[in-house]
């Protein structure tokens, strides 16, 4: 223990940022920096350097899979993992949609944080 | 919605005494030749060398109709035709392509590219005249039409608009009438005096009831009415209906009877508003025409998928050849029955559109003497949820010992008005101050504190909405709760509590406000303000009961905020669904609803989900009842936290 994991997380409703640093951060060993704005992303990502970045998938403007796919082509957050938010599917669809259960890359919105946070850990101790 | 009438407004006659003619070609012998004909048919004529100079021309003077070459120089001839179809102010101008280009896929293209017509030269003089004069003939017929359909938009407008207007004056008065009528009768009365207040009382709510059913069938009859999808119980529905009628019945000597058909599913999924309305009409027509007899309601299955509903009488009946006759509007079986029994003649009419809305059929059968029988069919769906009987409505006004005390603003510019409410406060815990209008209430609220507020719209002055907006601007400013501000008007249009709602109001009462509703209203509200810390619930809260949430105490000093924040996204839901911005709807519900599930509040999640799909099909009749559905929720959640449970 002791080492902080740091995220930055990336949706564009200012509520539900502030509802995961507060979950989150309730975890002490966890610390989180979020932007509201899609177009951010990158650069605020590039500069933190966070242990997981968590993105939002559908986001007016910026889709949350664009952003992913900049910062895997960007030298600088090319090996930063990627937690995928989604409103898109249920619980039970995630399950389906995501083979690996070992290192699920999507959360639905659906789902208790404590999946968030298990998704979490299984990323930082691999 | 405005109407471009000055393009359309053009007297026809003067038109068709001379048309004007445009014609466009390259070559400048073409045109000489078509100029010649077309004078000698008493045309005008007016000719362009190429698509620009058409363009420009045609800013200037719009043609009634366009020959058109097709190989030009620059832009050719179909790509000018089709710039000219995407212009509004041009599409209708019929365009005639002259041309040597005879190949098939030449004529094609020439139609596909949005011209009316295509002739090959070289022509026939004659031929050519015909068109051009079948062409104009259409043109004019459109543009008619065009000018008859704004006409009747505007007149359907107007009288909408006088309807509004007029249902709004008379309610006005009809709310003082009435509200007096319960405080007279809550008074010292002798007998005599008690059996006067009654009549008056009787009186104002038929004159009421004869104002909604004018309003409801005009509604319908605009298609301004929407149904509801919910699930409700149908034992209870009827009861109601049976009770709501029972004094009439009584009176009358009539018995009523329900019978449900054990096949027939108690809890059912609907528009139980719309049923029970069906329902109150025909039951309420079977008692006015009987006496000393009996109505009684039958419900069966009348297939896999639908239910069928009688209800029998024993009354006067109605003769074979006025049957059909009684579904229209102010038709009676003759104009006797109206000076003996009363009415507008309108429910039948209401009840006829309501099951065709709700996607039945009405009929009847009836000899005189030996009363009727109206049928109506209703879709059978079940209920989605475990539905029981609906306790028989606690009354508020019992309750008043119960309640805390509250002070509360009106504003209304009607003294009338401020003296009813003012007397159906009294012996409440609630202290009230009034205002006049809109600016003198603004001044008020920034001095004191209220609980509620009851705002009038029309005011003069300043207005309710614009005060409404002055307060919510107030209380952000200095960073104070929302307060509870409660629409109060005589228009019964959807749409005005709709913008009630943008101005920032929260709730919505329809004058004339009878005293329990007032106090309903009121205790409501001031629940849903309590602090749910001062009010550990003292059993489990109902885990089907989606009003009721349950979440984790570690979110507790979020939730205000979230709540106050939604009920702002709910507005802007409704702004994207009025301006039919269905890419907004579908992307402002999606991400409410990922955040309600987070937060824990499933069945708003839910409700969004539904919205989201809603959009996406373009459903604004659902939508904008989901809409409504999210918003009361929102006033209506009570939110407990897990720790407060253990």
């Amino acid at each position: 223990m002791g080492q902080q994991t740091r995220i930055v997380l990336i949706d564009d409703d200012l509520d539900a940022c502030e509802l995961l640093k507060l979950q989150l951060e309730d975890e002490n060993d966890i610390s989180l920096t979020f932007s509201t704005n899609g177009d951010d992303a990158v650069p605020l990502i590039k500069k933190e350097q966070p242990d997981i970045a968590i993105l939002d998938i559908n986001m007016p403007g910026t889709h949350g899979v664009e952003i992913g796919a900049a910062l895997a082509a960007e030298e600088r957050t090319a090996s930063i993992p990627v937690l995928y938010l989604s409103g898109m599917v249920t619980p039970e669809e995630v399950a389906a949609l995501v083979n690996d259960e070992e290192k699920p890359s999507i959360i639905s919105k659906g789902s208790p944080v404590e999946d968030l946070i298990a998704a979490i850990r299984s990323i930082t101790s691999s | 919605m405005q109407f471009d009438v000055s393009v359309i407004n053009v007297p026809a006659m003067q038109e068709r005494l001379s048309h004007t003619v445009l014609v466009v070609d390259d070559n400048p012998v073409n045109p000489r030749l078509l100029t010649s004909i077309l004078r000698g048919a008493d045309y005008q004529v007016l000719t362009s060398g190429n698509a620009a100079e058409t363009l420009r021309l045609i800013e200037k003077q719009v043609p009634d109709i366009i020959l058109l070459d097709v190989m030009m120089p620059g832009m050719d001839g179909f790509s000018l035709c089709r710039k000219l179809k995407r212009d509004d102010k041009y599409v209708d101008i019929p365009v005639i392509f002259i041309t040597s280009l005879s190949q098939q896929e030449d004529i094609v293209e020439g139609f596909n590219a949005g011209g009316n017509d295509y002739i090959v030269k070289p022509f026939n003089r004659q031929e050519l005249l015909a068109r051009v004069r079948n062409h104009l003939h259409l043109y004019d017929m459109l543009k008619e039409n065009k000018r008859l359909i704004a006409l009747s938009e505007d007149a359907s407008r107007s009288k909408t608009e006088f309807l509004a207007s007029m249902s709004h004056e008379i309610r006005t008065p009809l709310n003082s009438i009435i509200g007096m009528a319960e405080v007279l009768n809550g008074t010292k009365l002798t007998e005599e005096q008690r059996d006067f207040v009654r009549i008056f009382r009787t009186a104002g709510e038929s004159l009421l009831a004869i104002i909604n059913d004018i309003l409801d069938l005009s509604k319908i009859e605009a298609g301004q009415t929407e149904s509801e999808n919910i699930d409700f119980h149908l034992p209870s529905l009827l009861s109601s209906v049976a009770s709501i009628l029972s004094v009439r019945a009584t009176e009358r000597n009539v018995d009523i009877s329900i019978t449900i058909h054990p096949d027939v599913p108690e809890g059912l999924r609907g528009d139980p508003t719309r049923l029970r309305q069906i329902l109150i009409n025909l039951v309420g027509n079977g008692v006015k025409f009987t006496e000393n007899g009996s109505v009684k309601i039958f419900v069966e299955k009348d297939s896999e998928m639908k239910l069928l509903f009688s209800v029998k009488d024993t009354g006067i009946g109605i003769p074979a050849d006025k049957q059909q006759l009684i579904f229209e509007s102010f038709t009676q079986a003759d104009s006797m029955t109206t000076r003996k029994y009363g009415g507008t003649g309108l429910g039948l009419t209401i009840c006829q559109k309501l099951t065709k809305i709700l996607g039945g059929e009405i009929s009847l059968s009836s000899a005189p003497g030996e009363g009727s029988t109206f049928f109506f069919t209703y879709p059978l769906n079940p209920a989605l949820t475990n539905v029981t009987p609906d306790n028989e409505e606690t009354e508020p006004a019992t309750q008043c010992e119960l309640l805390k005390d509250a002070h509360i603003l009106l504003v209304d510019d009607n003294e009338d008005n401020r003296n009813l409410l003012c007397l159906y406060l009294r012996n409440t815990p609630f202290t009230l101050e009034t205002a006049e209008n809109g600016r003198d209430a603004v001044e008020l609220f920034k001095k004191t504190h209220f609980d509620i507020v009851f705002m009038d719209l029309e005011m003069p002055i300043m207005d309710g909405y614009e005060a409404t907006r002055q307060f919510r601007k107030w209380e952000q400013t200095e960073k104070l709760v929302a307060t509870p501000i409660v629409a109060l008007t005589a228009h019964a249009f959807v749409r005005f509590k709709k913008k009630c709602m943008e101005a920032g109001c929260n709730d919505y009462l329809t004058k004339p406000v009878r005293r329990n509703t007032l106090i309903h209203c009121i205790s409501r509200h001031l629940q849903m303000n309590a602090a749910p810390d001062q009010d550990a619930p003292e059993t489990l809260p109902d885990k089907n009961d989606p009003t009721k949430v349950v979440l984790n105490h570690k979110i507790k000093k979020l939730i205000p905020r979230f709540l106050s924040n939604k009920r702002e996204d709910t507005k802007q839901l409704l702004q994207s669904l009025e301006a039919e911005d269905f890419d907004s709807l579908s992307q402002q519900a999606h991400t409410i609803k990922g955040t309600s599930w987070m937060y824990g509040f499933k069945y708003l999640g839910d409700l969004c989900l539904e919205l989201e799909q809603d959009a996406k099909a373009k459903n604004s009749k659902h939508a904008n009842q989901l809409i409504e559905t999210i918003r009361t929720h929102l006033e209506n959640v009570t939110i407990t936290y897990d720790d407060d449970l253990s």
